[in-house]
């Protein structure tokens, strides 16, 4: 069965091609008598068996399909709203704090790095600003300045990168909520800064 | 028939394709400025064919600006980097790319710091590339400033551009 009915498709599907690709072929001749069928009635009774096939073939397919359960219902995935700046403040300065405490110290490293911090301020003093610490151990610092004001306090910030004389990231917040005071984060050359920014 | 058929359908999923990668790319907002867009509050530089130059025999500091395209909350820098010329051999010229909060003056941000080698002297255009930096909520703004070193045996340090891509 299956193969005679791939023989009338594949039958079907020669004859239109052949049809399409001769497109200034004559129209087909009108149908003969009964007595002596055209090769057109022999198509078009091939044919019907087909739609009766394809028609048992989708009324199975729909049986199956509503038999079958409903496929889970994929929940909205929650929008998470973006953090205010500070939110955002508040998980940098967190994630820093905690990335410093966890590292250990690299004695070579950091106390190189403090002595030239330390040199450069020194050659390069910002009026009104001192730096009450500087602690540094394997990929980051953490400096203090006290400015006598704000606009000390900028200053000082825009000194920072000629303060710290290599490559480095860095974040920077008020200390304790005094705009005068600084905490900044800064990080050994070719360390990306630890607040999940490539997330 | 059917080789015309199959390369139309070749031809249509190949522009869909490319479709898709256009719509990606067009998320990306990149701009390159020229670095005389960057200013300087004493009469340390000249400006010539789209540079900012140190003229004067002590380190300029210049500010440059960054027109933030993308203002909605978590957007971010995904690079930037100036190229300078650095004709100084014993003093580097340094960049850094800040990203402040616009709404608070009691001051917080992020900040990318890159320089040249101290004993670097050339001609040569060196590209100071940044680290990506977030943006600060939705007034948070973005600039590059430049120590260019001074003048050395009188050639002129100098930023000739600067590129920023914001997502």
């Amino acid at each position: 069965m299956k193969k005679t009915l791939l023989l009338v498709v594949g039958g079907l599907a020669a004859a239109v091609l052949w049809r399409a690709s001769r497109p200034d072929a004559p129209p087909p001749p009108p149908a003969q008598s009964s007595e002596t069928p055209a090769p057109d009635l022999a198509v078009r009774a091939a044919l019907a068996n087909v739609r009766g096939d394809l028609d048992r073939l989708e009324a199975r397919t729909a049986t199956l399909a509503a038999a079958a359960p409903a496929p889970e219902a994929t929940p909205a995935r929650a929008a998470s709203p973006a953090p205010s700046p500070e939110e955002q403040r508040a998980a940098y300065a967190t994630r820093l704090a905690a990335a410093l405490a966890a590292e250990p110290f690299d004695a070579g490293w950091a106390r190189a790095a403090e002595a030239q911090v330390r040199a450069q301020i020194a050659a390069r003093p910002a009026d009104g600003v001192s730096v009450a610490s500087i602690e540094c151990r394997t990929t980051l610092c953490r400096l203090q300045l006290e400015a006598e004001s704000t606009d000390a306090r900028d200053e000082g910030l825009r000194a920072v990168p000629r303060w710290v004389p290599w490559d480095f990231d860095g974040f920077y917040q008020p200390t304790d909520g005094d705009p005068r005071r600084v905490t900044l984060y800064v990080t050994r050359a070719e360390h990306p800064l630890a607040i999940g920014s490539d997330e | 028939m059917f080789k015309l058929t199959i390369a139309a359908f070749s031809i249509t999923a190949t522009l869909a394709s490319a479709g898709v990668a256009v719509a990606e790319t067009d998320a990306d907002d990149r701009k390159i400025l020229s670095g005389n867009f960057c200013q300087n509050e004493n009469d340390e530089v000249r400006y010539w064919r789209g540079r900012t130059e140190n003229k004067s025999a002590t380190t300029a500091y210049i500010d440059c600006p960054i027109t933030r395209d993308i203002t909605i909350t978590g957007g971010k820098l995904t690079s930037a980097w100036a190229k300078v010329v650095d004709r100084s051999a014993v003093e580097s010229v340094e960049c850094t790319l800040w990203s402040q909060d616009g709404n608070d003056i009691s001051g917080w941000g992020l900040l990318s710091s890159r320089r040249t080698p101290v004993s670097h002297a050339s001609e040569a255009v060196l590209t100071l590339a940044f680290d990506p930096l977030d943006s600060i909520g939705g007034f948070g703004y973005y600039s590059i400033d430049c120590n260019l070193a001074a003048t050395y045996n009188g050639a002129r340090s100098a930023i000739l551009a600067y590129m920023i891509t914001e997502h």
